[in-house]
């Protein structure tokens, strides 16, 4: 009996798609809301000038379903004539039943202006979002971070020098430090290490780090930290003379500091052996790269290129200081960590203790760190140190003593599948939203799933977020080049923001690859159609309509084209 | 249930829809998209009232065929007023049908 009423039905709900597309296409994202808004304020008006605010009176709807479905169960059993109805369905009576009816039946007309919650324009849910946004912002860049927490120290002007403030993983320090060359690294070498920058007082200790060098010439580097070098403005210096060690040893303990390392707000204490850089005879001193950290090195600080210190790498100002010896083999091998130099790059060569002598007067009088160089001469001691060493490596990696975790595969593709079409649901269920997160979730467990890419692109194009349809698009262009599909999206972007010609190339070159493609021919006719070429739409459309019959509104795009054309 | 009438109103209304898409040129204006939407959506909510009140007359023919008495004729003045109401809802929507076409 309705179903004159179901195709009237089908008929508006095709149309009104193809309004809303089209608005979307002429319009600018606000007004397409606004001329929807518009639209149902419009449509209540129009009902009710015709007399149907309220179209079928909703008082005794429910007491009618419940007598229809009460007797509709009746049928089949015997007839009840001499029950009264009112005894047979008294007040309340399967109302339960009524009303699971009721949810399942179609539904029934809602005359309610209000829009639904699009989430979008609720300023206190706006407010909130960017107040919970500051604070994720804010814990990024406070005070979790150590490392930009002593950027932020910096920007405010304190002049905290020496910061390798992550006690937790010194090694972490250390890779970016030698590049992977962890050739005799030991833990207990590593030790301490995080403290550089612990906030000890305790000045009078001999505090030091040394450096073994494994070479011909072995040498060990003590820095030792000197009572009197705890200002905030005292600078770092590192100078090692890898010729004339023994004469830099001798002019070093002298009363004058051959190597300076400042650390204004905290007297390191460390002690530390690095792996083996290997030493030619001139050493580059003074950076270290914080890989972990995103932080780099550099010669110079606060205009004083003698000082090495660590910037980040989005900060010009120094971040924290750090050492690394170089030499000329690992700047061939790309090792060389004067290529994180960011400012001043200016690397210290190590010279000769004449040559540093002639620097005396920039090192005298301040304290800090002192370079102490030590030498191993007896090899068989050093052997047997790296025989302990091998020993301890040995124990340590036990195969029972690794865990294995299991490997999270992720999402199966029967479960992505199930994304997808959910997505598609909730689109069509015109929760665009929902959509968009269903796609985004698809995307995080495939990330090179091109349907998934486009789909998103266009529930993006549809709100006028241009950039991101882009990106998408693009995205699943470069994941298959030969897919027309991304192409036709791309030039249903273009179409949508009225660059028809642009559009059309795309629509060409989505035909390249795939001749018979239906909808690239519709789009593409649509295109010469609002470039008022209307034979060459017409021509397209012909050919779209000839390929694939239900196009939606094909046929309305054709006589659209055929009416113009005729003129 | 005058059936015809309802085809005959299909018939036009599919036409009148079609010559208002395509009297949207592209210099049409937010008006013109609202104008053509509200008429749409009020009819769409009228259509599916159609469908409701049909279903329901449905439900209630059976359930008088197998009832009796006064039940019988409590569900026929049900039916009666479906059959109204359904009689409104066809005129409206010939209303709207003929002020879309203008």
């Amino acid at each position: 009996m309705s179903q004159e009423a179901d195709e009237i039905i089908t008929i508006l709900c095709t149309t009104e798609d193809f309004l809303r597309t089209q608005t979307a296409l002429y319009l600018q994202f606000p007004s397409v809301l606004q001329v929807g808004l518009d639209a149902e304020r419009r449509s209540q008006l129009i009902l009710e000038s015709i007399g149907f605010g309220e179209l079928v009176p909703d008082e005794g709807t429910d007491e009618l379903l419940r007598l229809s479905v009460d007797l509709s169960d009746e049928v089949d059993g015997p007839p009840t004539e001499e029950t009264p109805v009112e005894e047979a369905f008294p007040p309340g009576f399967n109302e339960e039943v009524a009303d699971d009816r009721l949810q399942t039946a179609p539904a029934p007309l809602v005359l309610d202006p209000e829009p639904e919650e699009s989430g979008l324009g609720d300023p206190e849910e706006t407010e909130d979002l960017l107040r919970e946004a500051e604070r994720t912002i804010g814990g990024a860049m406070g005070s979790d971070d150590p490392d930009t927490d002593e950027v932020a120290a910096l920007d405010a002007g304190q002049d905290a020098l020496v910061t390798i403030e992550d006690t937790s993983d010194p090694r972490s320090d250390l890779d970016g430090l030698f590049d992977g060359d962890e050739e005799g690294l030991d833990d207990s070498d590593l030790d301490g290490l995080g403290s550089l920058a612990d906030s000890s007082d305790d000045d009078d200790d001999d505090d030091e780090i040394e450096i073994e060098i494994d070479e011909d010439d072995i040498e060990m580097f003590d820095l030792m930290a000197d009572d009197e070098d705890d200002s905030p403005d005292e600078e770092e210096t590192f100078v090692a003379d890898l010729a004339d060690i023994e004469k830099m040893k001798a002019k070093m303990s002298r009363d004058t500091p051959a190597v300076r390392v400042s650390a204004p707000q905290a007297a390191p204490s460390p002690r530390m052996q690095t792996p083996t850089p290997r030493v030619a005879g001139v050493a580059a001193v003074g950076v270290a790269g914080v890989a972990a950290g995103g932080a780099g090195v550099a010669a110079g600080l606060y205009g004083n290129p003698a000082v090495p210190t660590i910037r980040d790498r989005n900060s010009p100002k120094p971040a924290a200081a750090a050492i690394q010896i170089d030499d000329a083999q690992q700047a061939a091998a790309g090792h060389s960590s004067t290529g994180a130099l960011l400012e001043e790059e200016e690397v210290l060569e190590l010279g000769s203790s004449e040559d540093y002598g002639e620097e005396e007067e920039d090192i005298e009088g301040g304290g800090g760190l002192s370079l102490d160089v030590q030498e191993y001469d007896d090899e068989e001691e050093e052997e047997e140190e790296e025989e302990e060493f091998d020993d301890i490596e040995l124990e340590e990696l036990e195969p029972d003593d690794i865990a294995l975790e299991p490997i999270d595969e992720g999402p199966t593709p029967e479960e992505i599948a199930a994304l997808m079409d959910r997505a598609v649901a909730a689109v069509e269920d015109g929760d665009m939203e929902a959509g968009i997160n269903l796609y985004s979730d698809a995307l995080d467990s495939d990330p090179e799933n091109v349907d998934a890419h486009v789909a998103r692109g266009r529930l993006y194009l549809d709100y006028g977020d241009y950039s991101r349809a882009m990106s998408d698009f693009m995205h699943a262009e470069s994941l298959q080049p030969d897919n027309p599909e991304p192409q036709i999206a791309v030039g249903d972007l273009h179409f949508a923001r009225k660059d028809y010609s642009r559009a059309i190339d795309y629509f060409n070159e989505a035909l390249k690859m795939s001749p018979d493609h239906a909808m690239a021919f519709c789009r593409r006719g649509i295109s010469h159609y609002y470039r008022k070429h209307y034979k060459q739409a017409l021509e397209d459309l012909n050919k779209a309509r000839k390929l694939d019959d239900d196009i939606p509104n094909i046929r309305t795009y054709i006589a659209m084209a055929k009416k113009k054309a005729k003129r | 249930m005058a059936d015809s009438d309802l085809q005959s109103l299909r018939d036009r209304l599919r036409q009148t829809i079609e010559a208002s898409v395509a009297s949207l040129s592209e210099e049409a204006t937010e008006s013109d998209f609202v104008s053509i939407l509200a008429g749409i959506g009020a009819m769409k909510q009228i259509a599916t009232q159609l469908v409701e009140v049909d279903r329901r007359a449905t439900t209630l023919q059976r359930a008088i065929g197998g009832a009796g008495g006064a039940a019988a004729d409590a569900l026929s003045s049900r039916l009666e007023e479906l059959t109204a109401s359904r009689a409104k809802l066809v005129d409206a929507l010939k209303t709207l049908t003929r002020e879309m076409g203008r």
